[in-house]
Parts: structure tokens; sequence; C-alpha cells
């Protein structure tokens, strides 16, 4: 029981190790050319949907894209918007598929591109942000997912081992409250 | 039609967008200060995030003292060169700073645009999405910090207060792309020509400053600081030099590429600037 209390620390260390990260090492590691985005919490909000809860996922992503609107970008409503959107989209397309890693890295690198591509266009609406797509594409998109797949090749396996063992807990407690 | 109603994910979809229009709506309006549910947040998270800035601010001290140890010979030599000059000047600048005190005295002025005080502050994250390149540092409106302040670091100038929170802030980098992003600069010639950055150019990264009149002669490597006319930065903090220069499509103006002087990466301990009087004060007088 004692072990899901983890879940909620996690992703406020994801929270500010994204904050850090973007001060820190990008120029270098990388060009200054590129654009690097760290989208560690939301990796962690698919693994959470993945492989141990789809509603606590969604919760999840409703409060995280919340506060990151807040604390970032003073627009309400563009996480908050997208991250619960593809959140749900991400849990719907794994009803079907096998949860294996790759699927899963798979599946997550879509669902960056669906959220960056989503704010993108969201900031292109409201003429916030400039940026031509080409630009966009090479210079933001490209070097944001090798960084996130990086970041998923080192931690995907001790993640999906932690959320399969809390699952199990789980069942386990919910079978002995039925039998 | 019941069928419809029927349909509880697409009233739930429905909704959710008007929800996230209005939101959009109420948060782009021109908004003096944070509601208070917003400030709250931010203060909490930034509570969290100073807990993890301590020890990356360690690491990237580390880091740059070994960097610094390497370069040590290198650095030696040049700032040898330098020191000779270094005391002319010193003695210069004294002489200089002596005699403006002494020729306000005569006309009873004791500010003017260009005097301000600070406040140091260190910076606690970064906006991780990058629309907007933002700071949030650790001081407040309790310590002082209002709206509109210049932000700069050693090297100069980089950005703005957005908004203000109790304990944190919000610093606007000067290269953020948004219409609201606007500086008035003078550009180090002659005589003090005035401009208006007017945008980032991410390809180049460097600043644009645009309608420059077609008849004065903006070169390459001329320093760029700010004017102080426009009641919100103070006089004379450095931005940058001047990279590029070219006609606008009609040849009636200029655009001047300019080339920021502070790096806005790595960025650890920043000053915020308030200055001590306004350009309607000064014409007031």
């Amino acid at each position: 029981m004692r072990k899901q209390w983890w879940i909620p620390v996690l992703v406020i260390i994801f929270f500010c190790v994204e904050s850090q990260f973007v001060n820190f090492i990008p120029t270098r590691l990388f060009s200054q050319y590129w654009i690097v985005v760290p989208r560690f919490l939301f990796l962690l909000l698919i693994f959470i949907t993945i492989y141990y809860d789809k509603k606590l996922g969604l919760i999840y992503a409703l409060i995280t894209g919340l506060v990151m609107d807040i604390v970032f970008i003073d627009i309400l409503g563009i996480y908050l918007f997208w991250y619960p959107v593809t959140i749900y989209l991400v849990s719907k397309l794994m009803k079907n598929w096998h949860a294996n890693l790759f699927i899963v890295a798979f599946v997550s690198l879509l669902a960056i591109t669906l959220v960056e591509f989503g704010i993108y266009g969201v900031f292109s609406i409201l003429q916030i942000a400039n940026m031509p797509l080409k630009f966009f594409v090479f210079h933001r998109l490209f070097p944001t997912l090798g960084a996130n797949l990086a970041f998923y090749i080192l931690f995907s396996y001790s993640l999906k081992k932690y959320f399969t063992r809390l699952r199990k807990i789980r069942s386990e407690e919910e079978g002995m409250f039925q039998s | 039609m019941p069928q419809f109603f029927k349909n509880k994910r697409l009233i739930i979809l429905l909704s959710g967008i008007i929800i996230l229009v209005a939101l959009i709506g109420f948060s782009l309006r021109e908004r003096d200060q944070l509601s208070w549910p917003e400030q709250f947040v931010k203060d909490t998270a930034g509570f969290a995030q100073m807990v993890f800035a301590k020890p990356a601010h360690l690491v990237s001290n580390l880091v740059e003292n070994m960097r610094d140890l390497l370069q040590t010979y290198e650095e030696n030599k040049i700032l040898k060169e330098r020191l000779d000059e270094y005391a002319q000047i010193k003695v210069k600048a004294d002489r200089l700073e002596k005699e403006n005190a002494e020729l306000k005295a005569l006309i009873d002025k004791e500010k003017d645009l260009a005097s301000f005080t600070i406040h140091h502050a260190s910076v606690i994250a970064r906006d991780q999405d990058r629309w907007q390149e933002t700071l949030t540092i650790d001081k407040g409106e309790v310590q002082g910090i209002k709206k509109n302040m210049a932000v700069i670091t050693a090297n100069g100038m980089i950005g703005k207060i957005k908004s203000v929170g109790k304990i944190t802030s919000t610093v606007q980098l000067l290269s953020t792309v948004d219409r609201t992003n606007r500086t008035h600069v003078a550009i180090q010639g002659e005589h003090d020509i005035y401009g208006l950055i007017e945008g980032f150019d991410v390809e180049k990264q460097q600043l644009i400053i645009k309608q420059i009149p077609a008849e004065e002669k903006v070169e390459k490597g001329m320093d760029v600081i700010t004017s102080g006319l426009a009641n919100v930065f103070p006089k004379g903090l450095y931005i940058g030099k001047i990279e590029k220069v070219e006609p606008d499509q009609y040849g009636l103006t200029q655009t001047a590429y300019v080339k920021p002087a502070a790096n806005f990466y790595n960025l650890e301990n920043v000053i915020v600037v308030e200055r001590e009087m306004t350009a309607s004060e000064e014409s007031g007088e």
C-alpha cells in the first residue's frame, strides 16, 4: 500500500528536473540552434497510464497540465487540453496492443509528436509564435524526440518494472477483499 | 437529437473545447496582476523548484570551475595585457564621474534616467516548453520586485519581469517571440540613433531592430543600449552589438540585427534593475 505514495513524489521530481534540464544542459551538449524540450514528466504519465491505471493517468495529466499552464506560459488551457487528450488517446490505442517496451516507445514518440504539433498549432493560431514549419520540424521536433528517446532508453525498464509491480500488489489486494 | 445527447464523450469533448477557448481568452487579456490562485500555484511550484535548483547550481559551478582552471593560463595572458589599459581608464572614469556629479549639482539634479537600484536574485527554473522563453527567479512582491523591471546579468540585459508572485517572479527573456516584447533602444553611433527591438530571429539567434530611418548610418559593430525613454527600463543597459544592417523592402527604413551580449543559457544569478525615475518625471521638471 505504501509503495504507491511514491507516484506524486515522482511526478514532482520529474517536474522540477525538467525545468533545471532546460537551463543547464542545452548549449553544451547540443547545437544552440536546436530547441530541445524535455517531456520526461509526460513520459512518466504515459507509463502510469499504460502499466498502472488509466484513470489515475488522466487525473495526473489534468493536474500537471494546469500547473504547467500557470507556472510556465501564463496562458491557461493549452497543456490543460493537450495532455489529457493525448493521454486518453494513448490509453485507447494501447487497448488493442501488447504493452512491450518497443511498442510503448513508438507510442510515446507518437504522443510527444502530437503534443508538440498541438501546442505549435495553438500558438500559431494565437500568433504568439511565428516559427516556420520547416524550422519547427528540423530544429525543434527531431531534437526533442531524440532527447526524449534517450531518456526513455535510460529509464523505461525501471519505470515499467515499478508500475507493473504496483499493479500486481493492487490486484492482489483487491483479490483479498473479494474472497 | 436525443441520440446526440446520449453520446457522453462528445459532450465532454465539446464542453472541454469551450472551456479551453474561454480560458485562453481570459488569460490573453492585458493583465496587470495575476489572480491569487495563479500566484499561489506559482509560488508553491517555485518553492519545490528552489529545492532542486540548489544542487543543480552546485554541479554547474563545479563544471565551471574546472573549465576555469583549464583556461587559466590563456586568460592570464590576456588579462595582463589589459591591466595597463585598465589603470588609465579607471583614472579617466573617476575624473568623468566627479565632473558629472559637479555638473549635476550645478543644475540641481540628483537622479537621471540612468540611475537605478538593484535586487539580486537567483534563477530557480526555466520554462521547459520553450515557446516563450521565461525564467523563474526567487524574489517576488515581498522583496520589492514589480512588473516590467529590467533584468540583467554581468554581460548585459537579458529581459524584463513579466509577472510577479509573492516570493517568485517570472522573467521574459529578450529572445521571446511575442508581440508585447518590445524594447526601446539607442544605437551608439556619432549620435544616438533610436529604434525598437521588435522581435527575435530564431534561426539566426539575433534580435531585430526595425524602423531605423534610412538616412541614419548604422554599421556593424556599433553598441546597442536601452534608451531609457520608454518609461520602463533605465538608460544605458547594454544589450549587444550590431551584426548586420539591411534596408527594408521599400527602402524607407533599415532593419538591424543585434547579437545579444548576454548568454541566455546557464543562467544562475541575475540582477533585477529598478529605475529611480521615469522619463515623464524628467520632462515634468
